[in-house]
């Protein structure tokens, strides 16, 4: 087998894992109506056989996946190109940004102001940097004048923004109810294994007093 | 979780979504305590020049393995280049310590900084996409002479560049002083706040002193000013902190800062093991995510010792995503266990394949397996070379109910029939305590 050192991101792979993708497909919930597609990773299992030799299924296990499109087997990707602009429609639909024609990159911003790194700046043609990322061709985006574009702001103003809701999904796993499917995957699981003492505390957290109480520490 | 709890939870500052409206190639995603715990990590070159090629690689292998945010900490020459292919390439957000770039714009020489050149860098990076920054605007002027009589003084970059500043001039930070001027830069863009721990402490012998609180109080002073600005605000931590203080650091932090989100890196807990420097770390992480802390910060196993290889990238997000997720168990988030059951059940089943594959290093979890049992066919085994054949716990519980309903028996009563039988083969067998082909130094069984 090979030297995992020398493995790259692109030669490995999860067994028995696939990407999937939950969507709202229709129902969602922001305010801006976008639709959306939350990725997961789903880990499938083979069956149990019982003391009959019967075979009884495993549903399989999601997991929250911060891989992106890298490990979704149905795109290919270029670095040389970048990622697809996921969020760029949402930013752009709320109409507080603008494009403008940005900040001119200068030479020191690659440091070739450096101790020892003076000549490469010297060597570069006028104003140019060296590795320039050659698949970025949009200018870049502010908040128009007087407009203010944090997540909080919107919050704030009661607006759910798409990110918003992508974040409620991909807590969640993608269930509508956590807590609830989870009951279900846990009814499934023998009794034996399943410490009493150690089932899911009551609920996750929802005010700040209950969440105080929900942190079972040591000293508490 | 629904949208609306997410969304009171930003707006109650409790929680951010890093989300620059130049970086929409990123993936939403929330830090903050109501959350499952996130973990970052760090990449970046540094003088001694790493290709821009191995920077890519080195935020997707990161990702791959579970980090949630990756911060690119480069210092070295192409600082913007990097950073752009980083940016362009990261599904994850991305932070950055702005006052490194600023510092090589100058030739290394801190008391050469100005506000300009930082607030330049700061338009630059933001117009970049760059999600989140570092500020250390808490180390103020009057804070500095708490650290002289420490026993290793200043270790944050940031905090140290920032106190040569100080000192260079005789004046107040101008992070402290422009803070309103950056908030304005900040929520042009989106960029959320990460208010660094310059004075964090750098050993055991430093937690919780007379420094690392004064700046905590100014952080909070600083948080209340960026929330009336409605800019994402978090709150970093430290550092080296031993176990029986880290409580106290999560404790002044929820009510200096609001309950503002904590990142903390780490902390260690001793400073005894440098080379396993995860492990000590991953020990306060656990703890202070149990507690509340919202990211945890990876340390490497080259922490204090050098620039960490893509082994050791992968052994820190492996060890913090087993920290994160043992702090989101103690907290009972709903639906952390559900893997571990998964796990439990494969294992007492023998289901061995499902085992590895449920793992979040699948690939260890199979080598270490067929280190001593390559065959296939020990993969329908129901034992390992830990134990045995004869002495597997989860095989004798097995038998022992198989004997029970063959015999009809109650499970207590055959459990003493089986046990009785078990000893006879025990005797039988030479009274052993380890059988076969188990390995020297793996037998330590709980």
């Amino acid at each position: 087998m090979k030297d995992e050192k020398e493995l790259t991101s692109d030669e490995i792979r999860f067994p028995n894992s696939t990407k999937i993708y939950i969507t709202t497909n229709g129902n969602t919930r922001n305010d801006a109506k976008a639709e959306l597609r939350v990725p997961f990773r789903e880990i499938s299992l083979s069956p149990t056989r019982d003391v009959n030799d019967q075979l009884e299924k495993n549903a399989p296990i999601r997991v929250y996946d911060t891989s992106g499109v890298w490990t979704d087997p149905d795109s290919k990707f270029d670095i040389r190109e970048g990622l697809p602009g996921l969020r760029r429609d949402w930013i752009v639909a709320r109409g507080d940004v603008e494009e403008y024609e940005g900040r001119e990159v200068l030479p020191q911003d690659d440091g070739y102001l450096t101790k020892g790194a003076e000549g490469i700046a010297a060597r570069l043609p006028e104003g140019g940097t060296q590795n320039e990322f050659p698949g970025l061709k949009r200018a870049p985006l502010r908040a128009r004048s007087g407009q203010v574009v944090t997540q909080m702001h919107y919050a704030r103003k009661g607006i759910i923004t798409p990110e918003m809701e992508y974040v409620a999904i991909r807590e969640n796993l993608g269930r509508k109810v956590a807590f609830e499917q989870l009951q279900g995957a846990m009814d499934g699981i023998s009794d034996e294994i399943q410490n009493p003492k150690s089932k899911i505390a009551t609920r996750f957290i929802i005010s700040t007093k209950a969440s105080r109480s929900a942190h079972r520490s040591p000293d508490s | 979780m629904t949208p609306e709890f997410v969304r009171d939870e930003v707006a109650r500052g409790r929680a951010i979504i890093p989300n620059n409206i130049n970086h929409p190639e990123s993936e939403p995603m929330a830090i903050g305590r109501n959350f499952l715990v996130k973990i970052n990590a760090n990449i970046g070159n540094s003088a001694v020049a790493s290709s821009i090629e191995e920077e890519v690689e080195k935020m997707r292998w990161s990702t791959l393995w579970g980090a949630d945010t990756v911060m690119d900490l480069s210092t070295g020459k192409n600082i913007h280049s990097t950073r752009e292919w980083i940016l362009r390439n990261s599904p994850v957000p991305i932070g950055t310590v702005p006052i490194y770039q600023a510092l090589e714009k100058v030739g290394g020489k801190a008391e050469e900084l100005t506000w300009e050149i930082y607030r330049d860098t700061l338009i630059e990076q933001a117009e970049q996409g760059v999600d989140y920054f570092t500020i250390h605007a808490g180390v103020r002027l009057p804070y500095i002479p708490m650290t002289a009589n420490r026993t290793t003084g200043i270790v944050s970059r940031g905090g140290s560049i920032m106190a040569k500043w100080c000192l260079a001039h005789h004046e107040e930070s101008f992070l402290y002083t422009r803070f309103r001027e950056i908030c304005e830069i900040m929520r042009t863009y989106d960029v959320a706040f990460s208010l660094g721990d310059g004075l964090r402490p750098g050993s055991i012998a430093d937690a919780n002193d007379e420094a690392q609180f004064a700046e905590l109080d100014t952080l909070g002073e600083l948080t209340k000013i960026a929330w009336e600005m409605d800019c994402q605000t978090m709150i970093e931590g430290p550092g080296h902190v031993p176990m029986h203080l880290i409580k106290e650091n999560m404790d002044k932090q929820l009510e200096v800062c609001g309950e503002a989100p904590f990142y903390t890196l780490g902390p260690l807990t001793t400073d005894i093991a440098p080379g396993f420097d995860h492990i000590t770390s991953a020990i306060g992480a656990a703890m202070i995510g149990w507690f509340g802390t919202a990211m945890l910060c990876y340390v490497t196993p080259k922490e204090h010792l050098g620039l960490p290889n893509k082994k050791d990238v992968k052994d820190g997000v492996i060890t913090y995503k087993l920290a994160a997720h043992a702090a989101d168990l103690a907290k009972g988030h709903p639906g952390a266990q559900m893997r571990d059951n998964a796990v439990s059940k494969a294992r007492f089943e023998f289901r061995w394949e499902d085992q590895f594959n449920l793992a979040l290093d699948p690939i260890i979890a199979k080598e270490f397996h067929d280190e001593t049992l390559p065959a296939e066919g020990a993969k329908l085994a129901h034992f390992c070379s830990m134990c045995g054949p004869h002495f597997c716990s989860m095989k004798i519980t097995q038998d022992v109910r198989e004997y029970a309903a063959q015999e009809g028996l109650e499970a207590e009563k055959a459990l003493a029939v089986g046990m009785a039988e078990k000893a006879q083969e025990f005797m039988a067998s030479g009274a052993e305590i380890y059988q076969g082909n188990a390995p020297e130094g793996g037998k330590d069984h709980h």
